[in-house]
């Protein structure tokens, strides 16, 4: 699993390739650590070249979510793999943020 | 035709279009299945999509290089697929790289239609030998297998890692198939030690890794979860075409009946839900089972057809 995060004026913008798991997921929890104590205001996932995500990815997404929101940021999700977007609809987080397929 | 090249599929990328399409002329009139990409990024996506034999891949071109192209494969895709890289020039820092990432050969520009042929023949020689557990596996009605993890070594033992090479080359799962099931290992032998070996809250969970990590290390020296292990089941019925995995740990089990209600119920997302891994579980399963008092959660999954 790899994980590209790059700033430019208040966006920030992350792109995670291969398996998110209960094993790497740390990794993510560090780098959107990163983007809560930028100047972000949005935050831009790439989930195309994510093939899958456990819950650990998940919850680690969603505490984001809460500290993110509540200093006026916004996430969206703007490419996902086919597994990816049925996953966050299934679970519903697409009524937190807007996640877009492909 | 050769007895190798039947039903063997070959990806070639390269930018250059000619250059594709001559190798793959070769490879076709040897019977080989042949697929094209003209850059490292869709040779990326068509890995992910489709299972190929051998990608015969050129290293100079724009964006992702082939070397780049070979390290994501070695890191993030496919451990074990088989690469031909392929230059014009002749540097020696090329091919040192090139083997040390883990090139299959390295062969040189202007290709020679013999040279390269043979490069693949002898690729799935060696492919063939290696395959012969898989062969094992498609030959049997079934298998059952149980495997107990020492929690102590629970860090150690590369479970995610193992489990990855042993449904795609040992039982030969398809790509997307084999991640899910993998998905689905990850949240039971995690779930099992967290809430049911280690018994931490949902809270200490969340804690950073550092944090989580020193947790965890306490309770292992505490040494009360000497006598506790994880049980992870396989049972593979070729016969019928499903594969079930289990993980049973020696917990305090929990209410399971009362979460899937209460997932099956909500209309919302609740972002202090934490039924999130058995509502994943219930979603890449055909069926979901609970035992032991939610000490054993069981996934079924029918096998793909081809």
């Amino acid at each position: 699993m790899k994980i590209d995060l790059s700033f430019s004026d208040k966006v920030a913008s992350m792109k995670i390739d291969g398996i998110l798991n209960s094993e790497n997921a740390h990794i993510l929890q560090e780098k959107l650590s990163e983007v809560l104590k930028s100047e972000s205001i949005l935050l831009e996932l790439d989930l195309f070249d994510c093939r899958n995500i456990s819950s650990t990815g998940i919850g680690k997404i969603l505490l984001f979510y809460k500290d993110f929101i509540s200093k006026g940021g916004e996430i969206e999700v703007t490419r996902s793999s086919n597994s990816v977007y049925e996953l966050l609809s299934m679970l519903k987080i697409n009524q937190l943020f807007t996640v877009n397929l492909g | 035709m050769t007895q190798d090249s039947a039903a063997r599929k070959i990806l070639v990328v390269d930018d250059s279009v000619s250059i594709v399409f001559s190798i793959g002329k070769i490879l076709e009139l040897n019977g080989y299945a042949v697929d094209s990409a003209y850059n490292g990024s869709d040779a990326l996506r068509k890995i992910s999509q489709q299972v190929f034999d051998v990608v015969v891949c050129d290293i100079e071109m724009p964006g992702i290089s082939g070397m780049n192209f070979l390290e994501k494969v070695r890191d993030e895709y496919d451990h074990d697929l088989d690469v031909i890289l392929m230059t014009g020039y002749l540097d020696q820092d090329y091919f040192i790289q090139a083997i040390r990432l883990g090139a299959s050969d390295f062969i040189r520009k202007p290709i020679e239609s013999k040279q390269l042929l043979h490069s693949i023949t002898r690729i799935l020689e060696r492919r063939r030998n290696k395959n012969d557990i898989s062969n094992f596996f498609q030959c049997l009605h079934g298998s059952r297998m149980v495997f107990e993890i020492d929690p102590m070594r629970f860090w150690q033992a590369g479970i995610g890692k193992t489990f990855n090479q042993f449904l795609r080359q040992s039982l030969n799962l398809k790509r997307n198939f084999a991640n899910e099931l993998l998905v689905c290992i990850d949240e039971m032998i995690y779930n099992a030690l967290i809430h049911g070996t280690l018994s931490l809250s949902k809270e200490q969970r969340h804690l950073s890794h550092d944090q989580l990590r020193k947790l965890v290390n306490g309770r292992l020296e505490e040494g009360l979860i000497t006598d506790k292990s994880i049980r992870i089941g396989l049972d593979l019925n070729l016969k019928d075409g499903f594969i079930s995995i289990s993980v049973e740990d020696d917990g305090e089990g929990f209410d399971h009946e009362s979460w899937l209600r209460r997932l099956q119920s909500e209309q919302e997302i609740n972002l202090d839900a934490h039924g999130r891994g058995i509502s994943m579980l219930y979603h890449l399963s055909d069926h979901l089972e609970f035992d032991n008092n939610g000490r054993k959660v069981t996934i079924t999954r029918a096998l793909p057809k081809d």
